[in-house]
């Protein structure tokens, strides 16, 4: 059926129209007068009863042009009574009975969603009915006036309808629209209190609209954002100035703070005054870490380019240590290896003086040659253990297992002439093993044995007592700071010597530094200094305790040389 | 609200429906014409109903019942004007308008009345 004019039947006067528009429509198909009238009181009965049972009938005019091929030169002005609630139409009802009587065919169906009747009224065969005709009808229904105000009122009140649910699809629109963005959207009075927002508020916060207004968000915003956030508002709503805070908000699913940016701007009404507000509040936490991140970042980049700068000046000035150390080394090598060979001459050449011109020397010439004799023997000494100590540098042996029982037999028996000089006692305790340049060791105990019996006091013969003990790298004293290995050898040489100050610790291990004078204990003033070369060169660490008069100690910590 | 006037004239009461006659209308003026009867012992309706464009089987009923009660009042009704279109209609409809005197127009229906009630306008005093 082609649709041309709708009325909702409410009441008796909705009758008046139904039968004028029904009027209408028959005068406009070309119906005569007569066919008019018997239209429209056809319409105007079913209207009555629809109006009577039903509860909100619609009555839709227009034409029906069949598409079967035997009704094809057939056209009909059809009126269509539709209603949900109709009960189901009663064919005796009296109302249809007549109109029935008006019209060609008259048809009730009921269908799940109600019921409905159709009117047919015949149209001349003659009259071309095509689109541009129903459009031409459809404008001449819009167009036509009031036919009462009753109708006008009608007409408004559709209208208004359509407005208000045209209105009602645009506000749910726009609610739908806010409410699926991912951010809150809120309008605000003057004192910040909240007039819209939307679901996201209540979503973040889990608290409703009214309950943030009266806490002004305290269970909200972080208590450090607080005072300032509210400072902030006050300022900028009396300036009436965009306002913009960054703040932590409480989000209830987690119970955690975010970082969120609060954005509003003021409505500003005709009268230049501040009606509103309307902003928005986004979760910035992503990008506030991020920032944070790359600064944290950008700090770390600076102190890493920072260390690998003082890294790389390290470097260089290390290598170049060791390469003036390694100069030095070879200097005081070739230098001590040379300087043999003269000092060897003086002293052939005094022998040969004091073998053929004995007399003609005389005795103060013999003596003289001997002192000479005797200068040079001594920096033939010296010369000696300067070059001991530069092949501690110059001559480093991959490190092995030494016994240092064994080691400690063969120093003993190196030392037998000096121990029976001196009436020495030697007491040996059990050592252990431990991991070490056999030959750089041997000098160590060598010296440090020497050492011990050479600054005995004049009335007592030395004692000197050798013990060991292993230590765990955690067991170490704290003064001793030892890394590298997983266990140590403490080994002690205690003597009852005439001791030091131990103020002095340190110096005695430093090169040509001697406590006494040559002409009391001889010596070069290199042997202990070789000691502790040796103890670094083993990544170990020697230390004295001493009082003057009292005996010293001297303990060194060497790698143990098993893993039990 | 609206009302449709009911005009005295002598002995008779003259209805001129000009507007669109709806339910409430019709059972109004059904009701103020009884009692309007009633109050002035007219003898005689005449109800013009040639502005009407529409006489459905509700109409039909108020103007037949208009008739049976007047004709209690003894008064009697006629009904006048109606268009062909709604005569046409009428019969259509099977709705004869029984007991319901109908004329022409306004005058024709006047004399009808007159010779129903075998009065002239000299008798116009009696009427009380």
């Amino acid at each position: 059926m082609e649709e041309l004019v709708r009325l909702s039947l409410g009441n008796e006067m909705d009758l008046i129209l139904a039968h004028k528009r029904s009027m209408r429509l028959a005068e406009l198909a070309g119906m005569s007068l007569a066919a008019q009238t018997t239209f429209a009181t056809a319409v105007s009965e079913v209207s009555r009863y629809a109006i009577e049972q039903g509860t909100a009938p619609v009555l839709t005019l227009g034409v029906y042009l069949p598409r079967t091929s035997s009704l094809r030169d057939h056209q009909y002005l059809a009126a269509v009574i539709e209603d949900k609630d109709l009960p189901v139409v009663n064919p005796v009802n009296q109302n249809l009975l007549y109109a029935r009587r008006l019209v060609e065919s008259l048809e009730i169906t009921n269908t799940e969603t109600g019921s409905k009747i159709a009117l047919y009224c015949g149209l001349p065969a003659s009259r071309k009915l095509n689109a541009e005709v129903f459009t031409y009808w459809r404008s001449q229904f819009t167009t036509d006036l009031p036919l009462s105000a009753y109708d006008e009122i009608k007409r408004k009140n559709e209208q208004l309808q359509e407005l208000a649910l045209r209105l009602q699809d645009s506000e749910q629109h726009y609610k739908r629209v806010t409410n699926a963005l991912p951010l809150m959207i809120f309008t605000a009075n003057q004192a910040g209190q909240l007039i819209y927002a939307n679901a996201w508020v209540t979503e973040l916060t889990g608290l409703g609209i009214q309950t943030l207004n009266q806490s002004k968000w305290s269970q909200v915003i972080h208590p450090e954002d607080f005072d300032h956030f509210w400072a902030l508002w006050t300022k900028k709503a009396a300036e009436g100035k965009a306002f913009e805070s960054e703040c932590r908000l409480k989000a209830a699913a987690s119970q955690e703070y975010r970082w969120h940016l609060f954005s509003a701007r003021p409505v500003i009404s005709e009268a230049e005054k501040v009606t509103a507000w309307t902003g928005f509040v986004v979760n910035i936490h992503a990008q506030k870490i991020v920032s944070h991140t790359l600064r944290a970042n950008e700090e770390l980049t600076l102190a890493k380019t920072q260390l690998e700068q003082s890294q790389r000046e390290l470097q260089s000035t290390v290598s170049e240590l060791n390469r003036s150390n390694a100069e030095l080394s070879q200097f005081a090598y070739v230098a001590s290896h040379d300087l043999q060979e003269p000092l060897r001459k003086i002293q052939s050449f005094g022998d040969i003086l004091k073998d053929q011109f004995a007399p003609a020397l005389g005795a103060t010439g013999a003596d003289l040659v001997s002192r000479m004799q005797s200068s040079s023997g001594r920096m033939q000494t010296l010369v000696k253990d300067l070059l001991t100590y530069s092949r501690l540098t110059t001559h480093q042996q991959a490190f092995q297992r030494v016994d240092l029982n064994v080691l400690m037999a063969g120093v003993l028996s190196d030392l037998e002439t000096i121990v029976q000089e001196k009436h020495a006692t030697i007491e040996v305790s059990p050592l252990l093993n431990i991991q070490g340049d056999q030959l750089q060791l041997r000098q160590f105990f060598q010296n440090l044995l020497s050492n011990a019996i050479k600054f005995a006091k004049p009335d007592l013969p030395p004692v000197v007592q050798i013990t060991a003990n292993r230590l765990s790298s955690v067991q170490l004293p704290s003064n001793v700071l030892l890394t590298g290995y997983p266990a140590y050898v403490a080994i002690s040489v205690a003597d009852n010597g005439i001791g030091f100050d131990q103020q002095y610790e340190e110096r005695i291990f430093r090169l040509f530094q001697r406590l006494h004078g040559r002409s009391q204990y001889e010596g070069t003033g290199i042997g202990l200094a070789i000691c502790k070369k040796v103890a670094d060169n083993h990544g170990g660490h020697i230390s004295a305790r001493s009082r003057p008069g009292e005996g010293a100690v001297f303990t060194v910590y060497l790698p143990a040389g098993d893993a039990d | 609200m609206d009302k449709i006037p009911i005009l005295r004239m002598g002995p008779f009461l003259l209805v001129t429906i000009q507007v669109d006659l709806y339910d409430r209308l019709a059972l109004d003026l059904e009701t103020d014409l009884i009692s309007t009867v009633h109050k002035t012992g007219a003898c005689g309706v005449l109800i013009d109903i040639s502005a009407v464009s529409i006489v459905d089987s509700f109409m039909g009923r108020v103007l037949g019942n208009i008739a049976s009660m007047t004709r209690v009042l003894d008064a009697e009704t006629v009904v006048v004007g109606i268009q062909p279109a709604v005569a046409i209609t009428l019969i259509e409809l099977g709705l004869s308008l029984k007991g319901v005197h109908t004329a022409l127009n306004v005058e024709r229906g006047m004399a009808l009345l007159q010779t129903k009630l075998g009065l002239d306008t000299g008798m116009e005093d009696d009427v009380e």
